[in-house]
């Protein structure tokens, strides 16, 4: 019995199990593994004007615990990055 | 002012690579600046965003045709940092509901660039509001995304389900199964009120064998696919009929190989096992990229 290799767009249920969580996604530290080849590590902050649409879209895709924190900062860079890996939510500080 | 390293970070036992850990920072103000300064082709209205796809790497802009991505019609094309892009089409900021149409349409525009590109998928829904926001997340994590796209170039995804059916092999367990056997026919014979506790007796075992059996097929499977990979990832499978669930990273070059890998692994189980072969997709289960963003410039 042959194997008929079918391409990604024609399954939903393949294409949903793909798109939805992997890849690049925006949530939290940039946590970068290329699954058994080698695993890198780095993080960046990005800090971009649309976040607002990221809150939103976590939140309906139940991701809000991992971005629920945006850290207030001041003077643009500097900023409080001691806990930032943390899952919990918690009132954003800001500082005087 | 130095950034210092986030304590309790998730990540754990994760080799540092060729990447600098220290952490990039970029900034972009929450006003928008004047008008005069934004390289926006048009002024849109506040509303307009942009609907990421994926990261290729590429100096001059492309275009992959058009995108129906939240039931608009727009052309697809690239904001570049560098020699990388990130291939975008407009649309309205908005939520973007994983509908089978938005899915495939987002599938569709990752098909047509991976005709000649190789592209670090974006994962479903991302939307930014300014081509500037996409060039500032480009260059805070330029590095890793021309590592990731160097390791990626030349190769390419598959996926392999395989289910079974599963009361053909229970079936089969108890006609073939030694011990199942034995005592599925003591069951049959005997009418006593205790068979209800061998019932579920009779359930475990089978269970038992169930699972021993599949975790057997799929070690067949993968020691038949192994040698033609450059790395395989095992996924949960869904429902009780499937037994393997795991994507395949693939030399383009070996393309052909793999398949007939496949088809030769999937001839030796017959019909026992029912093989469901897709691809070729960008590298979606290879590559992990999560980043944070974070509200700047208050205070």
């Amino acid at each position: 019995m042959a194997v008929e290799r079918v391409s990604g767009g024609s399954s939903l249920i393949d294409v949903l199990d793909r798109v939805l969580d992997k890849g690049i996604v925006i949530d939290a530290w940039v946590r970068i593994s290329l699954v058994g080849i080698d695993l890198i590590t780095v993080e960046a902050r990005v800090v971009v004007a649309s976040i607002d649409t990221y809150l939103k879209y976590a939140d309906a895709v139940g991701l809000t615990g991992l971005v629920s924190r945006p850290t207030l900062t001041e003077g643009g860079a500097e900023g409080e990055e001691g806990d930032l890996g943390e899952v919990r939510p918690r009132t954003p500080r800001r500082r005087r | 002012m130095s950034p210092s390293k986030k304590a309790g970070k998730k990540t754990t036992a994760v080799r540092k690579a060729t990447i600098k850990a220290e952490p990039a920072t970029a900034v972009l103000d929450l006003v928008p600046p004047p008008a005069s300064l934004k390289m926006e082709p048009r002024s849109g209205q506040q509303q307009e965003g942009r609907y990421v796809y994926g990261v290729i790497e590429s100096r001059a802009p492309v275009g992959f045709g058009r995108s129906s991505i939240g039931g608009v019609n727009e052309d697809v094309y690239t904001v570049h940092y560098g020699d990388i892009a990130a291939v975008v089409s407009r649309t309205p900021v908005f939520i973007f509901d994983p509908t089978r149409d938005n899915a495939l349409a987002h599938e569709h525009v990752i098909e047509s660039v991976m005709k000649n590109y190789t592209i670090i998928p974006m994962s479903f829904g991302t939307v930014f509001r300014t081509d500037d926001d996409i060039r500032e997340v480009l260059k805070s994590i330029y590095s890793s995304l021309k590592d990731v796209l160097k390791q990626m170039t030349g190769k390419l995804e598959f996926g392999l389900k395989v289910t079974w059916d599963r009361d053909r092999i229970i079936e089969e367990l108890q006609r073939e199964h030694d011990e199942i056997h034995r005592f599925h026919q003591e069951l049959t014979r005997k009418h006593l009120q205790s068979t209800y506790f061998a019932r579920m007796q009779l359930g475990r075992m089978i269970d038992k064998a169930l699972a021993e059996l599949a975790a057997n097929y799929v070690r067949e499977i993968y020691d038949g696919l192994r040698a033609v990979c450059v790395a395989s990832r095992d996924n949960k499978p869904i429902g009780d009929k499937m037994i393997m669930n795991a994507a395949f990273l693939i030399q383009k070059a070996r393309e052909a190989e793999f398949d007939a890998a496949v088809n030769k692994v999937a001839q030796k189980f017959g019909d026992r096992l029912n093989f469901k072969y897709t691809g070729p997709w960008p590298p979606y289960n290879f590559v992990n990229i999560r980043l944070k963003l974070e509200r700047g410039g208050q205070g």
